[in-house]
């Protein structure tokens, strides 16, 4: 580990471009001669396409001519073979030690394994991080989490769920106590306690529903939320990122500039903004970051916006080749203002979020703010009813505090969404409950079928 | 600091929710490690075998008493697939239980197994060839579908553990001392953990049967019923 007064945690992440794109060429050629052997989902993907490894010689090549794959292809594989890890696993299923699991949004959940480090679980090793090896698919977590000021002997505030697998390991690979709370109401009061007595540098991660409780609790009792976070270097949205209305908040707390986002790498590891907040990182040795054509599917060249394609570089247990997760995303190649070389991305919103009105693309992002505006809906608990993706109509299921009059409140935020967006949509008013009831707590579904 | 930071003296920090408040404590790394051997002896006790899958159910702010059995089962080269165990996480558990042929089910709480039957599912047939190991919750429901579960006790910071045979719960003696009064259970470490715990009020109704039984236990537990 470096130095704590370092920006840095690894030399990777400063590498020139020229030698950060060989460095990436070497390693997805072996990753594809290394999937092309040993996965069955990969191989047959590649013999549908009349495809061999030794077709790919270069990352052009590979973008140019390598199939693209999909979660559905995965569930089809699963089903059609009775093949719970998909066709991915590239080593013995004994050999997996923890099996994570995706959300389950769009179906059954699907497995992402990893294999320990070390023997010792012990030790402060996260999974699929050997000492002597390369940088795993959680590595550029820790870089991140270094880039934002942690450093052994903190303290950090963990709500963590573990279906995708015991992050809080990561806290202790960089030295870093955690604080384990969970999603109950009185966790949030100790979470204030213990904010004052260790003084935690980072809180993973932060949610709509634990926003809208400190803001209650704040209200109700009180409380100076701004000495309750002084100590803090970093807030991390995950899941979802902060809302207008609650990051405005956050930052009357002390928190400008200190609230990050954790978005997914394409499902091959994490991406998080850095201190310069211009984008999230996608490191380029532990993954090749494309963007396509979120209809076509084909390559879209440098910068602008596109859907999300991402291949495991590092990922020896169940990498995924090309793989398109529906996340649309804002890209950007050129250099950091960190001093960092890797490509960086915004995420828009995802495929499977969007809903098609009068031929106009809504994403649940385009209307946050707007319902968020309104008093009585600005906690910014809301979904999209989006029974198809192309619709007659806009309906928005809206959340509200207190007990307010309703068809004044329906027609404010109505009148809210149309100014933003030039489309008036149907708002059905439910009570905050209700939305927080939809989800689990780490995450709220944006659409819903109905 | 080095590069390792307190984590030998403070691992995590936990949160006890006790009847009578919420108590923060905090666990060392000597404190994991000897939770683990404990872990260890429970699952050979079990009969858990080295590769073949398991599923384990727990929640993410339990992570320091969970983290020692998640270790065991490393150790011990069960891949294992994790959930939550409350009822919105059901259909992950039951992906696990229809994708995998568990070998063991460890910590089925109440809203799993009812939200399991929400769900459509026979129970015996989900469940018949996994050795389960559920919350007190939950053992009288899988009880009623046939299974015999061994039941797995929440006693402040640490689980005992009860066979299918229910002749009382088995907890780890070197660590820790159990006691009862008046109906409720008291927990006193007896090691130098990192938080000490002296005749905690875990909240936990039942008794100490006192004597050697058959396994060479001198205290074992017995829930009220």
């Amino acid at each position: 580990m470096p130095p704590g007064n370092r920006r840095y945690l690894e030399p990777v992440e400063i590498l020139p471009r020229d030698a950060l794109l060989r460095l990436q060429d070497t390693r997805l050629l072996a990753m594809i001669a290394y999937a092309s052997e040993r996965s069955a989902f990969v191989r047959k993907l590649w013999s549908a396409a009349g495809l061999r490894p030794a077709d790919i010689q270069s990352a052009r090549d590979f973008t140019q001519r390598a199939p693209l794959m999909d979660k559905d292809q995965m569930r089809a594989y699963r089903e059609e073979h009775d093949d719970p890890f998909c066709g991915l696993l590239c080593i013995d299923p004994s050999d997996v030690s923890f099996m994570g699991s995706s959300s389950g949004t769009t179906g059954d959940p699907t497995l992402f394994s990893y294999r320990w480090g070390r023997d010792d679980g012990n030790l402060p090793a996260a999974p699929g991080l050997p000492q002597d090896g390369p940088s795993s698919y959680w590595g550029g977590t820790l870089r991140d989490w270094w880039e934002i000021g942690l450093r052994p002997g903190d303290y950090a505030i963990y709500f963590g769920l573990r279906m995708r697998g015991p992050m809080f390991r990561l806290l202790q690979e960089l030295g870093a106590t955690p604080v384990m709370l969970g999603y109950g109401t009185d966790d949030l009061h100790q979470f204030i306690d213990l904010s004052r007595r260790y003084r935690p540098t980072l809180f993973y991660a932060m949610t709509a529903y634990l926003g809208v409780g400190l803001q209650e609790i704040e209200r109700t009792m009180g409380v100076d939320m701004n000495d309750v976070f002084a100590s803090y270097k970093g807030i991390l949205f995950a899941g979802e990122p902060v809302g207008p209305r609650l990051r405005q908040t956050f930052e009357r707390w002390g928190l400008a500039g200190k609230i990050f986002n954790q978005t997914s790498f394409g499902d091959i590891g994490h991406a998080h903004d850095c201190r310069e907040h211009d984008g999230c990182h996608a490191w380029e040795d532990i993954g090749v970051a494309e963007i396509v054509d979120p209809v076509t599917g084909a390559p879209i060249e440098g910068d602008g916006r596109g859907e999300l394609v991402v291949t495991s570089l590092v990922n020896p247990v169940d990498p995924l080749i090309r793989y398109r997760g529906g996340d649309i995303v804002d890209m950007k190649r050129g250099l950091c203002g960190c001093g960092r070389t890797h490509a960086r991305f915004n995420p828009v919103g995802r495929n499977a979020d969007e809903v098609i009105v009068d031929g106009r693309s809504i994403l649940p992002m385009d209307v946050w703010g707007a319902i968020e505006d309104v008093p009585e809906t600005s906690n910014g608990l809301f979904q999209l009813v989006r029974p198809t993706r192309v619709l007659d109509r806009l309906t928005i299921r809206v959340g509200y505090a207190g007990e307010p009059q309703l068809a004044s409140l329906n027609r404010r935020v109505a009148d809210s969404v149309e100014a933003a967006i030039g489309l008036r949509p149907v708002i059905e008013l439910v009570p905050n409950a209700a939305i927080l009831q939809s989800g689990s707590r780490h995450k709220i579904p944006r659409t819903v079928k109905q | 600091m080095n590069a390792l930071g307190n984590l030998a003296h403070h691992w995590a920090i936990g949160l006890l929710r006790l009847p009578g408040g919420y108590q923060p404590y905090p666990v060392s790394l000597r404190d994991i490690e000897r939770d683990t051997a404990w872990a260890l002896t429970v699952f050979e006790r079990i009969g858990i075998e080295r590769g073949k899958p398991a599923h384990l159910i727990g929640t993410g702010c339990d992570n320091e008493i969970l983290w020692p059995y998640e270790n065991a089962l490393i150790r011990m080269n069960v891949p294992f697939g994790v959930a939550e165990p409350v009822a919105i996480d059901a259909p992950r558990t039951d992906m696990f239980l229809r994708r995998f042929a568990m070998q063991a089910v460890i910590g089925l709480t109440a809203e799993i197994v009812d939200e399991l039957v929400a769900l459509g599912r026979d129970l015996g047939a989900l469940l018949a060839h996994s050795t389960l190991v559920a919350l007190p919750d939950a053992a009288p429901t899988l009880r009623a579908h046939g299974l015999a579960p061994w039941t797995m006790v929440p006693i402040g910071p640490i689980y005992a553990f009860e066979s299918a045979a229910r002749d009382g719960a088995r907890y780890d003696q070197s660590e820790w001392l159990i006691e009862d009064d008046d109906g409720q259970l008291l927990l006193t470490s007896l090691a130098p953990r990192a938080c000490p715990f002296v005749r905690l009020r875990t909240g936990m109704a039942g008794r100490i049967e006192l004597g050697q039984a058959g396994d060479g236990s001198a205290r074992v537990v017995h829930l009220a019923a």
